[in-house]
């Protein structure tokens, strides 16, 4: 990460502080420092208290290195880092993503977003995201979004 | 294949479940939230369940300890927000080998108790 372009944002988040343009092909970097105690708090928060992620030991018994990050934490933190990178005017309408390679507590992850297609009022994300040794952790990522129109979402 | 392939189009659930504020709140901090909206994510505390329940179901055959989560796919329709109930169904769609792994793909479907979908699911999981 280079300090001198990368503001913190948020919660271990840093990004550039450029606006993020709704065109084809443009791009935006993000980097996440995933805390040590964030998969016992994921657990907390979700549910999913899988000891692969709680147990460094029983992590290690599989041959993992120790207690990995949940996939879909990671995932939440791409999408956590578009919605920093998009704020209130999109909707994430659909993710689609292979989770390929375990994300160690105590790394950076960097998440490389690139407009991949626009169409009125829709825009499709490809996604990439790297470890600190530079090895894709999540993989065929794609975030599809709508930009917020009160017709087009309703709470329940 | 280990995994009993006869479990394709069983399904699994209704389950429900209260959104609370305090979840979505506790939620969003665990996954660094730009700001205080249900975080597309926070689906995973009910969407994911019937997922949860058939890698569980005996009859699967399924060596937990050697499973990791290999695919996610979420379609969204509505926002959740405090006090949204939620009920939500799954089936398994699938269970296939590719070389020396085994696949299990379940997907599931949540609703708001008068039928309106609200997202569907579709997680994959693998055997090593």
């Amino acid at each position: 990460m280079n300090a001198s372009v990368m503001q913190f944002v948020g919660s271990n988040f840093a990004m550039k502080n450029k606006p993020f343009e709704f065109r084809i092909g443009h791009s935006h970097t993000v980097c996440k420092f995933i805390s040590p105690e964030t998969p016992v708090r994921y657990a907390e928060a979700s549910g999913d208290r899988n000891p692969l992620h709680l147990d460094a030991e029983a992590a290690t018994q599989r041959g993992l290195g120790g207690a990995v990050l949940h996939g879909m934490c990671s995932m939440a933190f791409m999408l956590s880092g578009l919605m920093l990178l998009c704020g209130e005017s999109v909707f994430i309408r659909d993710v689609d993503l292979r989770f390929s390679f375990p994300v160690i507590p105590g790394e950076v992850v960097v998440f490389k977003y690139v407009v991949a297609r626009t169409e009125p009022g829709r825009l499709e994300f490809a996604v990439s995201a790297r470890n600190s040794a530079g090895r894709e952790v999540l993989k065929n990522v794609r975030v599809g979004a709508v930009i917020r129109n009160s017709s087009q979402e309703h709470t329940i | 294949m280990k995994l009993n392939v006869q479990l394709v189009g069983r399904c699994y659930g209704p389950f429900s479940f209260t959104a609370s504020q305090d979840s979505i709140l506790m939620f969003n901090r665990a996954v660094d939230a730009p700001d205080n909206r249900a975080h597309p994510a926070y689906a995973a505390c009910f969407n994911q369940k019937p997922f949860s329940v058939a890698l569980r179901d005996p009859e699967l055959n399924l060596d937990f300890s050697r499973l990791l989560h290999a695919g996610q796919r979420f379609e969204f329709f509505s926002v959740i927000g405090p006090g949204s109930q939620i009920v939500t169904d799954g089936r398994i769609e699938n269970i296939y080998a590719k070389g020396d792994l085994e696949f299990v793909v379940v997907a599931s479907e949540s609703r708001s108790p008068d039928g309106v979908v609200l997202l569907r699911g579709l997680y994959t999981g693998v055997v090593k």
